[in-house]
């Protein structure tokens, strides 16, 4: 608790502290840097192996031993490279720090809650609260090293030290179940640390440079072909941390890890390392083949994660599913790399961790009132549990619905691929099109399911009475911070992003102030509107008719007369659609297809 | 001319009619008759009904389905009960299961005659039902005002 | 142009209802005629609305009428956004919002026939946003701007340029103005399905106020169909009167279709159609800024 607010107060401290003179750099004056790199690198390596040999999983040590060799190789291209700036602190990394910061801090907040009432219902798995909270604070550590570094070196270990983290994490229960996801997570990721260190060697064998800015500054000069290999390279790590297809079962089977490491890997760590990376690398990304590829990769996964949510039942799945989708479009915004669609990246960056971890703590919460996760086990939530409703409702408005920040977004992606004058362009339109309308169906149905009152008789907040105070405040917390995205979302477009893309890009973007304003004006009234109608209405004392049952009513509540007088409980579910939108099937094509795209990539690596 | 006569809502309820006037209520809606002109819409849902079109007798088995719809409707509401059956019970009036007509039920407002009745006096059943609905309406008009008046002067006295 | 924006947003407020009804209106005579009947008066649809709100009806619980007033309330205020000149692309999403509205309102209920009919009502948006977005895309593409005057006044056929997007469009307001085939999930006039659908619940003013949200928004869902006709006045009769026929006549003829397929055919005449415009379309315009 202690330490998730001192990391709080510390990202915020740092953001104040930088603000006024972005972007800037700073030196690490270490002369054995150098081995302390070698070091840790071999150290986690290690670990991995010792770790796979115990657990006897051999693609995992195989991975490991690489990993080690790796290194060790590299040393020789990128040991004693001459670094001018190690850290580099602009408004983008500053971003990411801020959320991890705060999201993070507030799902360790949660955690403190969760994680007791996790331990009562689950007897059968150890107690390691400990090595809990420590693993998610250097989890949040490894996350301010990653954004902040500019030296690709210092990023590749702080990039390690995530996967680890993430694999301690996912196997927390320790059962089969979380093993098998744990070694998937650490297997794909080890893969992408492999490329992303194969990348560097390349880069420092070619140009004698290992830093981030370095590398975009030749992206745009004429040695361009120099560095096309290393982004490709570091681009497939970004695209496995940020669980585009092919690489999205690890994202999926970390499901089994206990809500507040969903919320972290979805929201502010881990899978955000990854589109934070091709953010970064959009100005080397834009106009070559890599960054198509990466893009039709990205509008891929946004395409089969919104259809492969539409028939899940489960609610942390569809969380996930919809993770999966919208850092598909974020990374088709990377890949296309304009100053208006990274505008459009990093806005989608910042509400979707807001909304998506205020979503998975609610329904962590909800999973233990109701005992399930599955959604239609949450029809009638807004009467057993009228306050986590609310949060939900309010995350997942902010999903979907209009004037909140993920559909604004949208709205501004769909203008600037329009503006690209490119033929991708009716294809991601035509794309975004598709998987927005079929978002609006599985977000809807489930707010559906939440509000359906079965008897308006029946008492309130049954279920809430083991919701403990942490819990209560990181999602009051979260919610504020969502709607407060929302609104004040011009001012951080204003201040903190159109600088960053005019030192990047030497344009600014922004939507036009008017619309913000709409918009804005909007997010007012859609909070306003419902909420004085309910109060207003909430005041008339005057009675209830029952809903329409066809004549044969039976008492109170939803229920038909059957012969004899036996009564005959309505039971109604939301569309699944599984003929449609079958999930497996959906994901299979999905992963088929993301494999195909992947592997042209690494043959035009080769080529 | 009040609202409600130009545009009676219906909702018909075969109670245990021998389909006979259910057939006529139908023949109301073809173009030959064309319940429409008169703003008449045949709603499956009593909440959106202004008149309710019964025909047949009651039994015990359908009595609470009757009352049921009937306490769905919005106020003021308006009853039609087409045919002997709903008027009596009819032929089956001495059945063992039979209640009697449409008025044993819910109060009843038109009673259409004839066996099965025939389009034309149904139509004139609902637009009188609409006439009656228009009173109705008035009626309650002035009671809500009587009411008002009575807890202001109540107000006052406090 | 300037200026007069905020006055014919104004006027829509006011006299929305008023063209709203009447289209209602002259589709019920037309309808009728066509089945051979006399049929209603024309302000038939004025009648209804102002007897629904005589009605008196309990709600079936508190959720129901400010979720219903918050539908009509969006509703207005999207064709107040369209007519005030706002970006068309971002009314259609806050169109969207006003439908959730209506929807979790019949969700609230958990009757059978509300829920089945919002669930139809969903997959009906998720049939027919697509099409909306890419008609607007195009349009962008002809006139380059999302504004509805600028777009109006750009004096071109786009019905040329778009003739699939056009149809497409056509054919997804089928959806949106609950014309069969596809009155899925509530149906209008003396139709019924599920009984009532999504409005199962609804009796009196909350029905009055689903009815008014609807001729609202038919307003500018016709407002839309104009933009491709806006080259003159001649064409723009034409075509407006021309759509209109089209609407009622496939309600007329057509027999309602499964929700499968409703999703299955719209996404189809998307593709094919939508899509199938507007990349040919982009191939020729490409390069002409």
């Amino acid at each position: 608790m202690v330490g998730s607010a001192a990391q709080a107060a510390l990202a915020v401290s740092l953001a104040i502290a930088a603000a006024p003179s972005l972007p800037q750099g700073f030196v690490v004056d270490l002369p054995e840097l150098d081995s302390w790199l070698l070091g840790g690198e071999l150290a986690m390596a290690a670990f991995v192996v010792v770790v796979a040999a115990l657990k006897r999983r051999g693609l995992t040590l195989l991975l490991g031993i690489a990993q080690a060799a790796l290194a060790l190789i590299g040393e020789r291209w990128t040991g004693g490279v001459k670094v001018e700036t190690h850290f580099v602190v602009d408004q983008v990394s500053l971003l990411l720090v801020l959320i991890v910061g705060i999201v993070g801090g507030l799902i360790i907040v949660y955690a403190g809650g969760y994680m007791w009432t996790y331990h009562e219902e689950h007897p059968g798995v150890r107690d390691r609260r400990r090595l809990f909270s420590f693993t998610m604070l250097s989890f949040i550590g490894a996350m301010y090293g990653l954004v902040l570094s500019n030296d690709l070196r210092l990023m590749l270990l702080f990039w390690e030290m995530t996967t680890l983290a993430s694999f301690v994490l996912i196997g927390y229960a320790g059962d089969e179940g979380a093993d098998k996801s744990a070694f998937l997570a650490l297997n794909l990721n080890l893969v992408g640390g492999i490329s992303f260190s194969i990348g560097i060697m390349f880069l420092a064998a070619r140009t004698g440079r290992v830093e981030l800015d370095a590398l975009l500054a030749m992206a745009k000069a004429p040695e361009a072909a120099l560095v096309a290999a290393p982004v490709a390279l570091i681009a497939l790590a970004a695209l496995v941390k940020s669980a585009q297809l092919p690489f999205t079962p690890w994202l999926l089977g970390a499901m089994v890890a206990p809500t507040p490491v969903s919320a972290l890997l979805h929201s502010s760590t881990m899978v955000k390392a990854g589109v934070f990376l091709l953010i970064k690398l959009a100005p080397a990304l834009s106009g070559t083949t890599t960054g198509y590829l990466v893009a039709f990769v990205g509008i891929l996964t946004f395409l089969v994660g919104a259809f492969a949510a539409v028939s899940s039942r489960n609610a942390k799945r569809v969380l996930a599913l919809s993770t999966v989708s919208n850092l598909g479009l974020i990374v088709a915004c990377a890949g296309i790399g304009t100053y208006q669609l990274v505008w459009v990246g990093l806005f989608l960056i910042l509400f979707h961790a807001v909304a998506k971890a205020l979503l998975f703590i609610s329904v962590g919460t909800a999973s233990v009132g109701t005992g399930s996760l599955d959604i239609e086990s949450m029809g009638g939530l807004i009467v057993s549990m009228p306050r986590v409703t609310l949060f939900l409702i309010v995350g997942i408005s902010c999903m979907f619905v209009a004037p909140f920040g993920m559909l604004v977004s949208k709205w501004a992606a769909m203008e600037a691929f329009m503006n690209l004058n490119s033929i991708v362009s009716p294809f991601m339109i035509a794309a975004l099109a598709f998987g927005s309308a079929t978002t609006v169906l599985f977000w809807a149905k489930w707010m559906g399911t939440l509000i359906r009152i079965p008897d308006p008789s029946a008492p309130r907040g049954l279920l809430e009475d083991r919701v403990t105070r942490y819990e209560l405040n990181s999602e009051v917390a979260l919610m504020v911070l969502a709607i407060a995205t929302c609104v004040f979302y011009p001012l951080v477009s204003k201040f903190a992003f159109e600088p960053y893309l005019v030192a990047t890009f030497g344009k600014a973007f922004g939507l036009d102030r008017g619309n913000m304003m709409i918009t804005v004006l909007m997010v007012v009234m859609t909070v306003a509107v419902p909420t004085l109608l309910l109060v207003i209405s909430g005041n008339s004392k005057g009675s209830l008719s029952s809903a329409y049952m066809s004549g044969r009513v039976s008492g109170p509540g939803l229920a038909f007369k059957g012969s004899k007088g036996a009564e005959l409980r309505v039971a109604t579910r939301a569309y699944y659609l599984e003929g449609i939108f079958g999930e497996k099937r959906i994901l299979k094509a999905g992963i088929a297809l993301g494999l195909l795209l992947v592997l042209i990539t690494a043959g035009t690596v080769l080529i | 001319m009040s609202s409600i006569e130009r545009s009676p809502w219906l909702i018909h309820y075969d109670a245990s009619s021998c389909n006979g006037c259910d057939i006529e209520v139908l023949a109301c809606l073809t173009p030959v008759y064309d319940a429409e002109r008169f703003g008449c819409i045949v709603t499956g849902d009593p909440k959106q009904a202004d008149i309710f079109l019964v025909t047949g007798s009651v039994n015990h088995l359908n009595a609470p389905i009757v009352k049921n719809i009937y306490d769905q409707m919005p106020e003021p509401k308006a009853v039609v009960a087409i045919g002997a059956c709903a008027y009596s019970g009819g032929v089956f009036a001495e059945c063992y299961n039979v209640s009697g007509g449409v008025a044993s039920t819910i109060p009843v407002d038109v009673y259409v005659p004839g066996c099965a009745a025939k389009p034309e006096s149904i139509l004139d059943g609902v637009v009188r039902a609409a006439q009656i609905l228009k009173e109705k309406e008035k009626a309650m008009r002035a009671t809500r005002k009587a009411e008002r008046k009575g807890r202001k002067a109540e107000g006052a006295q406090r | 142009m300037k200026g007069i924006e905020i006055y014919i947003a104004i006027a829509y407020v006011v006299l929305g209802p008023l063209l709203g009804g009447l289209l209602d209106g002259f589709d019920r005579v037309i309808t009728a005629r066509l089945q051979g009947r006399v049929g209603p008066p024309l302000l038939q649809p004025f009648y209804d609305l102002r007897k629904l709100f005589t009605r008196r009806i309990r709600p079936v619980n508190r959720l129901q009428l400010p979720l219903i007033a918050s539908h009509l309330v969006f509703a207005v205020l999207t064709g107040v956004l369209f007519f005030y000149g706002s970006d068309i692309l971002l009314i259609i999403f806050v169109l969207t919002l006003a439908s959730i509205f209506l929807v979790l309102a019949a969700y609230s209920t958990g009757s059978p026939f509300s829920t089945i009919g919002a669930d139809r009502e969903l997959l009906l948006m998720t049939a027919y946003e697509p099409m909306i977005i890419i008609a607007l895309v195009a349009l962008f593409g002809v006139a380059k701007s999302f504004n509805f005057y600028e777009i109006l006044s750009s004096a071109m056929p786009i019905y040329l340029y778009l003739p699939g997007i056009y149809l497409g469009l056509v054919f997804v307001l089928q959806m949106k103005l609950r014309k069969s085939p596809f009155d899925i999930s509530a149906s209008h006039h003396a139709h019924q399905e599920l009984v009532m659908g999504l409005t199962a619940d609804m009796g009196g003013p909350a029905l009055g106020m689903v009815e008014l949200a609807h001729w609202y928004e038919s307003v500018y869902l016709f407002a839309l169909v104009l933009l491709f006709f806006s080259s003159s006045w001649v064409s723009a009769i034409v075509g407006l009167s021309v759509t209109y026929s089209l609407i009622i006549f496939l309600d007329n003829v057509t027999a309602r279709v499964k929700w499968q397929r409703a999703l299955s055919i719209a996404w189809l005449v998307t593709l094919v159609a939508g899509a199938g415009n507007l990349i040919p379309f982009y191939l020729i315009s490409r390069g002409t800024p």
